[in-house]
């Protein structure tokens, strides 16, 4: 999920998900290892929604520039080869 | 250590007020309430819950946490949910959790159909995955063994077969590799898993992680027919629930009972099912060659022979032609090892197979011919009724006494008695919960596997205290019995029937009497004597009176002792007997209990001028030496009823229908009688049951209904207080008392009868066609199917 997020594949829906996996994590499971990585995942999404919202939208912006790149380069080849 | 008698509590479970025993865990007791918790990895049979899957969560009032109904002991006053929306959303998202990576492979995975996970997807489920990340990926399906394929990508990591192989059979082969989202089941190295009861983890498996490499892709739930009946392939006599489609056993399943097998199966009982049906082309597709070499697997693990030709005998033409033509060339006569369909007889030195007339004629011109100078063996997995009317025949048809069912030999009729008598017997859960045990002379593993399981137990979970000595050395028997007895009164003695045989087996039995009265075992409930008997059905055979110096409970005869086994080859060698019966018994089988290891049988039924044998396979002796051979039917083609080592009677159920021309056995002993001058009165299977259950004092007033899915332990019956063999002290208005129980219970239609549960369905299915004799089959309710 993370690495969607870097790759620009990611949508805010996304952190509800995370939040809520962490959530379902928190007191219910065997081993208290669960809890300690769900607790600062849970309480970084709360006070810092904002930044990772900002962070998504920035991957999303680069990877549609160089998918936008690539198109464009694609699409000067052809006019090229068609002259 | 006296068995927990654990009192009953009060508690709520969705404002139901449930009474449960204490101390029981939640999900158990909220069975008691008609309540289901979910769960993957709880398995009471597997000792103390792990509480991994988290699938049992629910909300207990006072604690703050969601708890596992699995781990977590009721509590009187306890007041429970697990319908609330806190609850419901744990298991959607530990459904969720449980699925990310889980490859969904539901059509093409066996266990699909009766798989825990899918059914609890569906029923507490969230029914979408909001992860569209790839899952985890492993190469499928490994092999774990020859017998057990692994799909570590659908397992959800419950931990169920790791602690079967820790916990239970103590192989300690099975390790969870690896942490966190990167385990997986594996053995150490990657070895095969290897172990007398490795097929227990594919039942146990909640996924299709396990699966049977045999009984791969051969059938889905849909297609088969569920058969309850008992194994008798070892005197453990363990429930199975047998797997049918079109009249084959593709699979055997445990069919859980306390009192007998605790809910596990042997790797031999489970596996060697090719050998049960006819049909099974084992040679002839690529599946087969796996079930053969699992099964030769199985014969290499657990030292015992099974048929390597996986089940297929002669080329009847009849359901199974192109398999059967590779395995037998109809112009030299049926192969060495193979499945008998189909009456033979000896015709220029070879078996040929000729029609049931001709077998039955010359059968009992042969058998009047010799008249009294006839003997007969009786083994394997012969019933009850089989061995009853055995006995019948040779004694009323024949007039011989010379009839054995001890592989052992002869033991004088009033240590057999008090062998046998009520008080002194130790039931199969008495192992369990024992102070101590003493395994004398016997070799759980290789006599009743399903025993060492047991025996595992006691000392895992209830601190039982366990020794093994071998019967030479009295005097250390008595010293050992005498210091396990200090570890606490109840002592269990666990012997195999060779410790009485032979020169001194008298002495040693006598001894062993001795030990159980100074200890007065017999008084103290909880202790006693075990038998482990050579054969199958050894115990059921005895008190059927298949035996030299008794007739049916170990009754007096009138006339004279006849020989024991021993006895009947040393008078066929000598030309005193010239004719042999050999039911279900071939004495130069390696692994028959009957066989000697000398000469001794060789050179009998070299001399006897008629052999007879009902042989499901051609073994050695009877491949060799017999005139006329009866096919006999596998434990999936009988009727009947056996007793277990503790005096426990079961009943054997039809599961498939006869194969190549076989008919019932109890049938053609039935038959052979008629025809040598001697009616048994026998209409039916049912009726030749009836007549067992009448002439056995201690099983009067018994029914087959009475016996059910169960079975009956006879000791618990009022019938047993009358001692076995005595004739003194007869309770008659008891027995009045039954009788007309019994008549009542008659008068139940078949469909109201006591089955307990769809384990028992009855499930006969004989397709033969109606005999010149008229012999109607018993009818019996059809079939059900499982119900998916």
């Amino acid at each position: 999920m993370l690495e969607r997020i870097d790759a620009g594949e990611a949508t805010p829906m996304d952190l509800d998900i995370m939040a809520s996996v962490q959530d379902h994590i928190i007191g219910n499971c065997l081993c208290v290892l669960g809890d300690a990585m769900a607790m600062p995942i849970g309480s970084m999404i709360a006070k810092f929604r904002g930044e990772f919202e900002e962070h998504i939208e920035a991957a999303r912006t680069r990877a549609n520039l160089a998918l936008g790149a690539t198109a464009a380069g694609s699409e000067a080849l052809i006019a090229a080869e068609a002259v | 250590m006296p068995r927990p008698q654990p009192k009953t509590i009060t508690l709520t479970i969705d404002g139901r007020e449930v009474q449960a025993p204490e101390n029981a865990m939640l999900v158990d007791a909220a069975k008691h309430g008609d309540v289901e918790i979910p769960v993957f990895c709880y398995e009471p049979k597997l000792g103390n819950p792990v509480g991994a899957c988290r699938m049992c969560l629910v909300e207990i009032e006072g604690i703050g946490k969601l708890q596992t109904g699995c781990s977590t002991p009721v509590k009187d006053g306890m007041v429970v949910h697990t319908q609330t929306e806190r609850v419901k959303e744990a298991q959607r998202s530990v459904v969720e959790f449980l699925l990310i990576n889980h490859p969904l492979d539901c059509p093409v995975c066996d266990k699909g159909g009766e798989c825990p996970l899918q059914d609890i997807t569906f029923g507490w489920g969230g029914g979408i995955s909001r992860f569209i990340e790839p899952k985890r990926h492993f190469v499928k399906p490994l092999e774990l063994s020859p017998l057990i394929a692994i799909d570590r990508e659908r397992c959800i990591l419950c931990y169920r077969c790791v602690r079967f192989s820790q916990e239970v059979s103590e192989d300690y082969q099975l390790v969870l590799l690896e942490r966190g989202a990167h385990s997986f089941v594996s053995t150490f190295d990657g070895h095969p898993y290897v172990a007398p009861f490795s097929g227990n983890i594919i039942e146990l498996c909640p996924v299709g992680a396990l699966t049977s490499r045999s009984y791969r892709f051969r059938a889905r739930p849909w297609d088969i027919e569920d058969a309850g009946t008992v194994c008798t392939l070892c005197p453990a006599q363990c429930n199975v629930t047998l797997t049918v489609r079109d009249e084959r056993v593709l699979r055997v399943l445990s069919r859980d009972h306390a009192e007998v097998d605790d809910g596990w199966l042997c790797d031999r009982g489970r596996f060697a099912y090719p050998a049960l049906s006819d049909g099974l082309d084992a040679s002839a597709t690529a599946e087969g060659a796996v079930a053969v070499e699992a099964e030769v697997a199985v014969a290499a693990t657990a030292g015992v022979g099974v048929d390597t030709g996986g089940g297929t005998a002669l080329a009847t033409g009849g359901g199974n032609g192109g398999g059967g033509s590779l395995l037998a060339d109809p112009s030299r006569g049926p192969r060495f090892g193979a499945r008998v369909s189909e009456p033979l007889l000896r015709d220029g030195g070879e078996l040929r197979p000729v029609p049931w007339e001709r077998a039955l004629q010359e059968a009992s011109v042969a058998l009047s011919r010799a008249g009294a100078r006839t003997g007969a063996i009786a083994g394997g997995g012969a019933t009850n009724e089989e061995g009853f009317l055995l006995a019948r025949m040779m004694r009323e048809g024949l007039g011989s006494g010379q009839l054995d069912s001890r592989a052992s030999g002869w033991l004088a009729l009033a240590q057999q008695r008090a062998l046998a008598a009520p008080a002194l017997q130790a039931r199969i859960s008495d192992l369990e919960f024992a102070h101590a045990v003493l395994v004398l002379d016997c070799d759980p593993i290789a006599d009743a596997p399903i025993l060492d399981l047991r025996l595992r137990k006691g000392m895992r979970r209830h601190g039982m205290k366990l020794e093994r000595i071998g019967g030479e050395d009295l005097l250390a028997l008595r010293e050992t019995a005498e210091r396990l007895a200090g570890e606490g009164e109840e002592l269990v003695i666990l012997w195999g029937e060779r410790f009485a045989a032979g020169p001194g087996g008298a002495e040693r039995a006598q001894a062993l009497l001795d030990i159980a009265a100074s200890l007065s075992l017999a008084e103290i409930d909880g202790a006693g004597l075990l038998e482990v008997p050579a054969s199958a059905n050894g115990r059921g055979l005895r008190e059927a009176g298949v035996l030299p110096d008794a007739g049916p409970g170990l009754s007096d005869l009138d006339t004279d002792a006849g020989r024991d086994a021993d006895g009947i080859a040393a008078a066929l060698a000598a030309g005193e007997l010239s004719a042999v019966y050999l039911l279900q018994a071939d004495p130069l089988s390696p692994e028959d209990p009957f066989s000697r290891g000398d000469s001794s049988w060789g050179e009998a039924l070299e001399r006897a001028s008629t052999v007879i044998a009902h042989a499901a396979f051609l073994t050695e002796g009877i491949h060799e030496h017999a005139n006329v051979v009866f096919p006999a039917e596998t434990y999936a083609e009988k009727e009947g009823t056996v007793t277990h080592p503790d005096g426990r009677l079961q009943r054997v159920r039809q599961a498939v229908a006869h194969g190549g021309s076989r008919r019932a056995e109890w049938r053609v002993i039935a038959e052979l009688s008629s025809r040598l001058g001697c009616d048994l009165g026998v209409e039916g299977g049912k009726s030749a049951s009836q007549q067992l259950f009448d002439a056995v004092p201690f099983y009067a007033g018994l029914t087959l209904e009475e016996i059910g899915g169960r079975g009956v332990r006879w000791q618990e019956r009022p019938q047993a207080r009358a001692g076995v063999g005595g004739a003194s002290g007869q309770d008659s208005a008891s027995e009045d008392e039954v009788r007309t129980e019994a008549a009542s219970g008659e008068r139940t239609p078949p469909d109201a009868q006591a089955h307990s549960g769809p384990d028992t369905d009855t499930h006969a299915a004989d397709t033969e066609t109606e005999d010149a004799d008229g012999d109607s089959p018993p009818s019996d309710p059809p079939r059900t199917g499982t119900d998916k």
